[in-house]
């Protein structure tokens, strides 16, 4: 009788696990969707009521003063006081994208931080698993500076994972793919080849959970068209969370999404003491926002069937006692206070949701709108806000 | 000799003649306190301290040079002014005022002129380097960090002969002392491994200071429930808190200064005396203080940069509290 690790046993059982959803999955082809598009804005990095959404205050006016009476303003949303939850970025995503607080494991060693895997299914991983939709129409838009938000793109919940997962767009992929590209066709002098290879060896040891070697076709097509237009030195194209709108942009002509996330980021630089940098980068945000609508408008495919849902991964602090306040690791009452807006068909127009909901509501109510339940939710879907 | 104070007699003080001494210092002290919690009255302060390291300065030439044993030397007064600081009735009576502001604005032109080209690099780095960083400028990447690395390479030498020449520019009593290079150089030589002493003294003092600058920021760590306090409450904390970091900066300062000037009367007796350190063994002794010297000093600079990541005011960049201004910049909540 052989004796078998347990670790061992415990991994195959995973992958046993796995195998047998995949192959129910494969027996039964899942159903074409015809639910809305759905497009989730991240106010992130972290923002406060009081920037966004309170009126005399506010640095996101398009917001504000013309989308959010086009639905649903909830301005009491905010993130539990529980032990454990921190008030920070891919915490907050991952409460919005599974309706669960904690639903994450760091795995994180040494000096790293902020490396959360999900353990609970994503938004991404229940509507691939319950439609038919190919990994290229549930996308991630991600920053080029936080690699970390790949982890974002699926968790390792035996039922859901991998095969479920969301496709990432970020400046990141694209220079990866551009490199592979380049070093594929083997083009350039043997001098630029030695370039290209180590620039690609460091590319992709950055990469925090291993890079797949290709992203799927489509996309493929996208970062090509992408490069004759912008070039591939990455100082032609938008940068910062501009470049977000213009991949997210893209993508909308491009790969038509039927789910997608932007990750906005840039109020966050205001951590190192320049308050401009955080409403600078709230009206950049706005700017963004607006220029979603606007294309989802003026595209027959989004058009009248896109559901937007605007919302902060976190809020930010108020300390009494700092000339620049506006930080989120500390728990402070302001940290947890945030907001959500939904635009689109089936939502009530012009309504204030005026009493507390929590954050881990999103994602049901999310659900809902497009068709399934999110059955690992912490919380019910917001039935008031549906027409 | 006569000030105004009984303790600095030619003979021993009587019992109660020594506490009202103690006292009228402990007074002199908190005075400064209060004044060092506006920009103006460490202006004030910088100069009742230069007077202070005067008055060391004399009374450790006096110890050393006589062999007499040690005496306490009193704080300057804030109104009256001692015999040998002024002449006539009234300049004893409130000459005080005027010196402290004529050694204060004094060292404090002095003082801008040897800290400001390397906080001013600070200051610009940071903010260069973090407005480029948000707007991706990758093309000027390297301008925020390489500026920033000059300002401490060209700190370092500078904040090393800070305490020395601010010393020297007390006994002198001239600003253009701060500024003699070789002979502040030739003093820090002679003084020797006591102003290594001193340095590792000044950069262990500054801890608390910059940990009072960083402390803020976890007051919810501390005191969850902080930020719903009322505003009355928390212009109290805020009112407290700075008369704390202010007290121990002056009282550290204080001390610091003291053993400056101490140090400078040894220094000046040694090269008085013809003290060479010509010899091969004590030029290594020599480099080997100066490394030490300038790596306490980076240590200050660490903590500016540590201190200014976790909260910032930009005002500390170019206000670090001992190298500059006597004044602990104030917790300012923002509108």
């Amino acid at each position: 009788m052989s004796w078998i690790h347990r670790r061992r046993f415990a991994t195959g059982a995973l992958v046993a696990g796995g195998l047998a959803a995949l192959s129910v999955s494969a027996a039964r082809p899942a159903p074409t969707y015809n639910g809305p598009n759905v497009i989730i804005v991240r106010f992130g990095g972290g923002v406060r009521r009081r920037e966004t959404i309170e009126p005399d205050t506010s640095w996101a006016p398009y917001f504000l003063n013309r989308l959010a009476p086009q639905g649903v303003l909830i301005p009491r949303l905010s993130i539990a006081q529980l032990d454990g939850v921190d008030t920070s970025h891919a915490e907050g995503t991952l409460n919005l994208l599974t309706g669960r607080y904690r639903a994450y494991r760091n795995r994180a060693e040494g000096p790293e931080f902020d490396r959360l895997e999900p353990t609970e299914p994503t938004l991404f991983e229940y509507l691939r698993r319950a439609f038919d939709i190919p990994a290229h129409q549930a996308l991630l838009i991600n920053g080029e500076d936080r690699l970390q938000e790949e982890f974002l793109a699926y968790g390792i919940h035996p039922s859901h994972g991998v095969a479920f997962r969301s496709e990432v767009l970020s400046l990141y992929r694209f220079k990866l793919w551009s490199l592979r590209e380049r070093l594929a066709r083997g083009s350039g002098t043997d001098a630029q080849i030695v370039a290209d290879t180590k620039a690609l060896a460091e590319l992709e040891a950055k990469g925090m959970r291993g890079v797949p070697p290709r992203q799927p076709v489509e996309i493929e097509a996208m970062w090509a068209d992408w490069r004759a237009h912008w070039g591939d030195s990455g100082l032609k194209n938008p940068r910062g969370d501009a470049a977000l709108t213009e991949l997210a942009l893209w993508a909308m002509r491009g790969l038509r999404p039927r789910l997608m996330m932007i990750n906005y980021q840039d109020p966050d630089y205001v951590h190192w003491g320049n308050v401009t940098h955080y409403t600078r980068a709230i009206a950049e945000i706005d700017r963004g926002i607006q220029r979603l609508v606007e294309a989802a408008a003026a595209d027959e495919a989004y058009a009248g069937n896109t559901l937007f849902c605007i919302v902060p991964d976190c809020g930010r602090d108020t300390n009494p006692l700092m000339s620049v306040p506006f930080q989120h690791h500390f728990n402070s009452r302001s940290a947890h206070e945030i907001f959500a807006l939904f635009v689109g068909p089936g939502i009530v127009r012009g309504q204030v949701l005026d009493k507390p909901v929590d954050q881990a509501a999103i994602a049901p109510t999310l659900a809902a709108a497009i068709g399934f339940r999110a059955t690992r939710s912490e919380a019910d879907a917001l039935s008031e806000i549906f027409v | 000799m006569s000030t105004t104070d009984g303790a600095v007699l030619g003979v021993a003080p009587s019992r109660g003649l020594a506490l009202g001494a103690r006292l009228s210092s402990l007074m002199r002290q908190a005075i400064a306190i209060l004044l060092a919690l506006h920009p103006l009255g460490a202006v004030l302060v910088l100069g009742w301290m230069m007077r202070l390291m005067r008055a060391e300065a004399r009374e450790a030439r006096r110890r050393l040079t006589r062999g007499e044993r040690p005496r306490r030397v009193p704080v300057p007064g804030w109104l009256s002014a001692a015999d040998d600081e002024v002449s006539g009735r009234i300049g004893r009576l409130v000459g005080a005022v005027w010196l402290n502001l004529r050694d204060g604005v004094s060292a404090l032109v002095t003082l801008a002129a040897g800290t400001l080209p390397f906080t001013l690099l600070w200051m610009l780095s940071w903010w260069g380097g973090w407005e480029n960083s948000f707007n991706k400028g990758y093309e000027q990447s390297w301008v925020g960090p390489v500026v920033g690395l000059v300002g401490v390479a060209l700190a370092l030498p500078l904040l090393a002969r800070l305490p020395m020449a601010l010393a020297y520019q007390a006994v002198e009593g001239r600003m253009s002392a701060f500024f003699a290079r070789r002979h502040v150089a030739s003093l820090i030589e002679a003084a020797g491994w006591r102003y290594v002493g001193l340095t590792l003294l000044s950069a262990i003092a500054a801890l608390p200071l910059f940990a009072m600058q960083a402390l803020p920021t976890f007051v919810e760590g501390w005191s969850p429930g902080f930020a719903e306090r009322s505003a009355e409450e928390i212009e109290t904390f805020i009112t407290r808190y700075r008369l704390l970091a202010t007290a121990y900066l002056i009282l550290a300062l204080v001390a610091l200064r003291r053993m400056a000037a101490r140090l400078h009367v040894r220094a000046s007796l040694a090269l008085e005396a013809n003290w060479s350190s010509r010899s091969m063994s004590s030029r290594l002794g020599a480099w080997m203080r100066q490394i030490l010297i300038w790596a306490c000093w980076f240590t200050v600079v660490a903590q500016v940069f540590v201190a200014q990541f976790v909260n910032h005011q930009w005002v500390v960049w170019l206000l670090p509290p001992f190298s500059m201004l006597p004044w602990f910049a104030p917790l300012t909540p923002a509108p």
